[in-house]
């Protein structure tokens, strides 16, 4: 196998507000589907280093510009979710569930 | 029709049946308004006089649902907890009046909290409840207030007259 296409399991630890709110917004974008949250968290892998495998300016504190303050962007799930009904809202969060629960 | 279509639409006529007014607040209500995120029960305000309960056990006295306790069932079909929340202060009675019927897909119409009556729920909740739930409801709180315009001065007012003032200054900061 191509060194490009070999997989490795990965263990973390993270906060437990963070994993949900990252699985509901991967439910939200790329709905429910094996392989999703791997998908994810390969796509932020990335982000994290840059595609090209170098470090992000997140890995280089000392070079990042200072933050101006600004409003909180809305997330992908909050522009989806407003285009919704409350019916339609209502339908998502049970999904949401069976989706933690399972 | 969905699940939870079927368990909202089976409450409706149950409740009625026994005369029951309910809505449905918490985390439901949360994603009726704007932010859906994941659940393991679903809150129903129920009006029965003096804290009587009975009417709502006859009215879930049905197979689809275990009783856990008092005011706790489980639905087998959904998987979802029914929290049952008698009303039984003034905040409760105005959260309770200013909700909504909303439609749902293949029922009729559900009464749901609105923003302002699940704000101050979420205050009261975060007032009474352990330190835990405090942080849960005020995190609502924040999602709440993302999606939603909050009546500020109607928040302050019940705040105050309910003593909640602490868990709003909480949220605020």
């Amino acid at each position: 196998m191509p060194p490009e296409l070999a997989t490795v399991r990965v263990n973390v630890v993270v906060p437990s507000a963070i994993e949900a709110a990252f699985r509901a917004e991967v439910f939200a974008r790329k709905g429910m589907r094996k392989g999703n949250i791997s998908e994810a968290i390969t796509e932020a892998i990335r982000l994290w280093i840059g595609h090209d495998g170098e470090a992000s300016d997140a890995r280089k504190p000392a070079q990042r510009p200072i933050a101006k303050a600004s409003p909180r962007r809305r997330t992908y799930q909050e522009i989806e979710t407003a285009k919704m009904t409350p019916g339609e809202r209502m339908e998502l969060a049970y999904k949401l569930s069976r989706f933690m629960r399972s | 029709m969905t699940e939870l279509t079927g368990l909202l639409n089976h409450l409706r006529a149950s409740f009625e049946r026994e005369s029951v007014a309910f809505a449905v607040g918490g985390s439901f209500a949360l994603a009726a308004l704007g932010h859906p995120r994941a659940t393991a029960d679903i809150d129903l305000m129920v009006l029965v006089r003096g804290g009587d309960l009975a009417p709502v056990h006859r009215a879930l006295a049905e197979p689809r649902y275990s009783m856990r306790n008092e005011v706790t069932f489980e639905d087998d079909v959904t998987g979802l907890f029914l929290d049952i929340l008698p009303i039984v202060d003034q905040a409760q009675e105005e959260a309770f009046e200013r909700a909504r019927r909303i439609p749902i897909h293949g029922a009729t119409r559900i009464r749901v909290l609105t923003a302002d009556g699940l704000a101050l729920m979420l205050l009261r909740e975060a007032t009474i409840g352990d330190k835990g739930k405090r942080r849960q409801r005020l995190a609502d709180l924040d999602s709440l207030a993302r999606v939603a315009k909050l009546d500020e001065a109607f928040l302050a007012e019940w705040a105050r007259r309910m003593g909640y003032t602490k868990a709003l200054a909480d949220w605020k900061e």
